[in-house]
């Protein structure tokens, strides 16, 4: 007998190209690829004009491929319509009846889905993969205050979070945490892309053995030989960064680092920076941007926005990948990217990112938000003999999608044995 | 003319008012032991005469003043019904000789008359009122009256339109300058039925007025209050028109009386008066005491006693199937805040006690009905936990809600919860009802409370005197704001808040239920613990901690309405505490 899995996401790729929704529909991919497996996607649209009267559901035009019409609030990520989970949903399931429910969000698809599948399905397995903080911390699940200084408030203490964003009550933030927690309560299993993010909801009451670490592999392609040499054959180092530019990716600190670079250095480094997004942000922070753009030197380059998979392709023209971050991440995917085309990695010191880049090993930490320490770090990579080889081959693979399915299908099993 | 052989006497005027005939004139006699009038078959005596000082008759005759009598007379005479124009015929019995006199009856409508007597009004006006109570004499008094305005030089005064307080009186406010003590008598009246309602000057008690003040600078000394407010405790006072056809009259030291017309009260149902009397007062003006116990508590509670109740038309709805006997009923009043059901449920849910429990939420407002009930729908879905919803079409008030809702309870004990209570553990409920059914002589059983943060909300009501609020104990919750520590230990207290009350539904029953003389909320609880009490119940605080996300929406300073009504519903609690209530501590 095959396992059902449902994968139930907050978005799909066909539409939005998150994190989180290329992570689900590659697992989704993935499992359907084994003979012992029959995967289903549940992903949720917030495109109005794509949905039917009087279903929630759509599909794609392919097997086993359907739209949600969601919809939440941000604060308890309750449905805005919860006839559609416990009627409709409800449906689905007992039309499907997984083995396995695995969301991989709760945004969007609405917070209450993990009780209609205990409901509806009381044997099923739910799996639930954290990708962020956002049931800890309502800033965006960033962990970042709004003063600017990170948060270590994993408990989601509500007189902390009050003191940080004053619009809600201390009350509302014990309700909200409370809700998400009675919820939470329901899963069987999570999944957490890194040991820091484990960490976090251990402190915020998970239990520690409810939460295994397993990273979002991506599929996988030859790594590039590691050749002990850059890219450029010139002497000048090749930094980039990608990206969504907002406030949190640090991409003002990388500037600032560049434009404090001595004179003689700027002829030695040049930075490319590809991505976008910054239209969506304050005005504030995209003229900032601008400003540091225009004076900078004409070694930094804006380089627009990129696809997906032309990232392979662009991250080739480089020796560096930055990753500048001022919040703590959880595993971004540029590292995963840098990682699988063996290029050195710098990053900030702190969470996630500091987790899958090992300093001095296959990367380099600076101080998070320090433009000094990066330019710092900066100058060593430009003077410092054999770095970049030395670092380069320290490089490993990171995880592909099939291991990641591999150790998802075990969970999977133990999980359903003891159910 | 007098006539020749009798003492010369004269009519001046004579008319007939609501309480008689009143003949004013002059007679040359020094006393006067009866007085007839006879208009065609019609005779009576006068129930009233005064004589005052007439100068001009005086100079007329030669008469030195000192040694003779004082000519001026004004008689009433209890004959009703005579029309303008009757011929009427007085006759004095005096010890000397007789007098008569005979006279026109004038027209009370015409400006004339009130305008010849009015000239003569110094010299009666005095007299009369120091003779006779001027209640009795109103008819007159009141047309001899001329609006209050310029001519009453420095006094002046203002009354703002009255508030029936039930069928057992008048609330009215307003303000007086009287610098030089000119006022007698500050009558409120009915012009319809001629009921003198009362003397607001006996009555009121004195407030500041800011406004009033400032518009009479130099005129008030520093200290006085212009303002009053004044309860009159009187029959009848919601019949028809009474409230539309009041004046009021005041009567000066001189014998001057100056009306005003009040404007009709606009109608007010039982909650708009009570807001009404609310803000007619602040809290930290002075004799707060006296208006609390004198005025404003006494109005307040006679409005609310009489505002008319019909019973509520209750809508049951019945999410999933409820237990079969529960031993147990948990009653949630919803006020404003309905999303609180959600927050309840998601806790509920998985508290495998909760199965056997009786859970009936109560919407106390019509405002949520349809939008609560439609989400109570959604969430019963969801979270599969049998529950029952009331509804009705009026806020009851949360002592109403928890009676509606305890009538129809199956359970052997109710749980009275707020619908912001949160329990810390699952099997809260059954904890709570072994603590009822175990602690000795146990009657109610409150609980820890805790806030958000962890600390302790509420372990015990205790009863304070509270200075600023004229001395009434208030409940205060001692260790409140203070870390919790856990000790798993019941005590016995004096109270507990009905925020989570635990009581058997028969002592529940016995007692009447919480006290719906409270308005909106407040008290209730203290008072039902104390009724408890004197039936040799024991009142315990339990250790069974729950969470409480009571918001500070109201501080002991302050003056909305709202404040205001936590007053009122204290000195009501106040009113109805055993004597020894309150500790010295």
């Amino acid at each position: 007998m095959k396992r059902k899995v449902l994968v139930v996401a907050h978005g799909h790729p066909d539409f939005s190209k998150g994190g989180a929704e290329i992570a689900a529909y590659t697992l989704f991919q993935e499992l359907n690829r084994r003979d012992d497996c029959e995967a289903w996607l549940l992903a949720a649209n917030g495109i109005a004009g794509l949905q039917h009267t009087g279903t929630p559901f759509s599909a794609r035009p392919r097997e086993r491929e359907m739209l949600f019409a969601g919809g939440t609030d941000y604060f308890l990520f309750s449905a805005n319509n919860l006839s559609h989970l416990t009627q409709d949903f409800a449906e689905l399931l007992r039309h499907i009846q997984p083995d396995v429910v695995h969301f991989h969000h709760y945004a969007v698809v609405g917070i209450e889905m993990l009780r209609v599948v205990r409901n509806t399905l009381p044997n099923a397995v739910i799996v639930l993969t954290l990708h962020e903080f956002l049931a800890i911390c309502n800033r965006n699940g960033q962990m970042l205050k709004s003063n600017g200084s990170l948060c270590r408030n994993a408990e989601a203490d509500p007189a902390e979070c009050h003191a940080c964003m004053p619009g809600r009550s201390p009350q509302d933030y014990f309700l909200r945490r409370q809700y998400i927690r009675s919820f939470f309560a329901l899963v069987d299993q999570f999944v957490a892309p890194s040991q820091f993010l484990k960490e976090r909801y251990v402190t915020w009451g998970l239990p520690s053995d409810r939460i295994s670490v397993i990273e979002n592999g991506q599929p996988s392609q030859p790594m590039p030989h590691a050749s002990g040499t850059r890219a450029s054959t010139a002497t000048a180092h090749r930094f980039a960064f990608f990206g969504q530019i907002t406030p949190y990716k640090g991409l003002e600190v990388l500037l600032q680092a560049f434009s404090q670079l001595p004179k003689a250095d700027q002829k030695l480094a040049r930075l490319d920076i590809f991505g976008g997004g910054q239209e969506m942000f304050e005005k504030e922070f995209q003229s900032r941007i601008e400003q540091h753009l225009e004076s900078a030197h004409r070694n930094v380059q804006y380089r627009g926005r990129y696809a997906p998979e032309d990232f392979g392709r662009l991250v080739a023209t480089v020796d560096w990948v930055i990753v500048p971050s001022i919040w703590w991440e959880n595993s971004p995917l540029v590292i995963q990217e840098a990682r699988l085309h063996s290029k050195p990695v710098i990053c900030g010191d702190i969470g996630g990112m500091a987790e899958k880049v090992r300093h001095g090993h296959d990367g380099l930490h600076f101080q998070t938000g320090s433009a000094a320490a990066l330019a710092e770090t900066l100058q060593r990579c430009l003077h410092e003999p054999d770095l970049w080889g030395r670092l380069q081959s320290g490089i490993q693979a990171p995880p592909s999608i099939e291991m990641t399915a591999d150790d998802l299908n075990r969970l999977y099993a133990r999980r359903h044995q003891r159910a | 003319m007098p006539s020749a052989g009798v003492a010369p006497c004269c009519i001046d005027a004579a008319v007939s008012l609501a309480d008689g005939l009143w003949i004013v004139g002059w007679v040359l006699a020094a006393d006067i032991k009866s007085t007839t009038v006879t208009a065609g078959t019609t005779r009576g005596d006068a129930d009233l005469i005064v004589r005052y000082w007439r100068q001009d008759v005086a100079d007329h005759f030669g008469i030195e003043r000192g040694n003779r009598p004082l000519l001026g007379f004004v008689v009433r005479v209890p004959v009703h019904g005579l029309p303008p124009k009757s011929a009427i015929e007085l006759q004095f019995q005096t010890s000397e000789s007789p007098a008569t006199a005979k006279a026109e009856l004038a027209d009370p409508a015409q400006t004339d008359f009130a305008n010849g007597l009015r000239a003569q009004w110094p010299l009666i006006g005095p007299a009369l009122i120091r003779a006779h109570d001027p209640v009795g004499l109103m008819p007159l008094l009141r047309l001899m009256a001329t609006p209050i305005g310029d001519r009453f030089g420095k006094f002046q005064f203002f009354v703002e339109p009255a508030i029936s307080t039930g069928n057992e009186g008048l609330l009215v406010n307003g303000w007086a300058v009287d610098p030089d003590r000119e006022l007698r008598h500050l009558y409120l009246s009915c012009s319809r039925t001629g009921r003198v309602l009362g003397d607001l000057a006996t009555h009121w008690a004195r407030t500041p007025r800011a406004d009033v003040s400032e518009r009479h600078v130099g005129t008030l000394t520093v200290g006085q209050d212009p303002g009053f407010i004044a309860w009159l405790p009187c029959s009848g006072t919601s019949d028809t028109g009474v409230t539309d056809h009041l004046y009021a009259l005041a009567v000066l030291k001189d014998g001057r009386i100056a009306r005003q017309d009040i404007k009709p009260s606009p109608a007010l149902g039982p909650m708009a008066s009570v807001q009404h009397v609310l803000r007619l007062f602040t809290e930290s003006q002075p004799r707060l005491g006296d208006i609390l116990e004198s005025h404003v508590g006494p109005a307040i509670d006679a409005i609310w006693r009489h505002r008319t109740r019909s019973e509520p038309r209750l809508a049951r709805q019945d999410f999933g199937s409820a237990p079969a006997a529960p031993d147990i009923s948990v009653i949630v009043p919803l006020y404003g805040r309905y999303d609180f059901m959600r927050h309840q449920l998601a806790v509920f849910a998985d508290d495998p006690a909760m199965e056997r429990v009786e859970l009936i939420y109560v919407i106390d407002d019509p405002n949520i009905t349809t939008p609560a009930l439609q989400l109570a729908e959604e969430l019963s879905g969801l979270f599969r936990l049998p529950f029952s919803v009331i509804s009705y079409n009026e806020n009851l008030g949360f002592a109403g809600a928890n009676n509606v809702a305890a009538r129809i309870a199956r359970g052997r004990v109710l749980i009275l919860l707020n619908s912001d209570v949160m329990p810390v553990k699952p099997g809260w409920a059954p904890a709570l009802a072994e603590q009822l059914a175990s602690l000795p002589e146990a009657g109610i059983v409150g609980t820890t409370l805790l806030y958000e943060d962890g600390s302790l909300q509420h372990a015990g009501l205790q009863l304070r005197r509270l200075a600023r609020w004229a001395g009434l104990p208030v409940n205060i919750h001692p260790g409140k704001g203070l870390s919790y520590v856990s000790t798993g230990q019941s005590r016995q207290v004096s109270g507990v808040t009905a925020a989570c009350m635990t009581i058997h539904r028969k002592l529940y029953q016995e007692l009447g239920g919480l006290d719906e003389g409270f308005i909106l909320g407040d008290f209730e609880d203290s008072d039902m613990c104390f009724r408890a009490s004197a039936k040799g119940h024991k009142i315990y605080c339990a250790d069974v901690p729950m969470y409480h996300l009571e918001r500070q929406s109201q501080s002991l300073a302050g003056d909305s309405w709202k404040h205001k009504v936590t007053l009122y519903n204290c000195w009501r609690h106040s009113k109805r505490l055993p004597a020894n209530a309150v500790t010295s501590k």
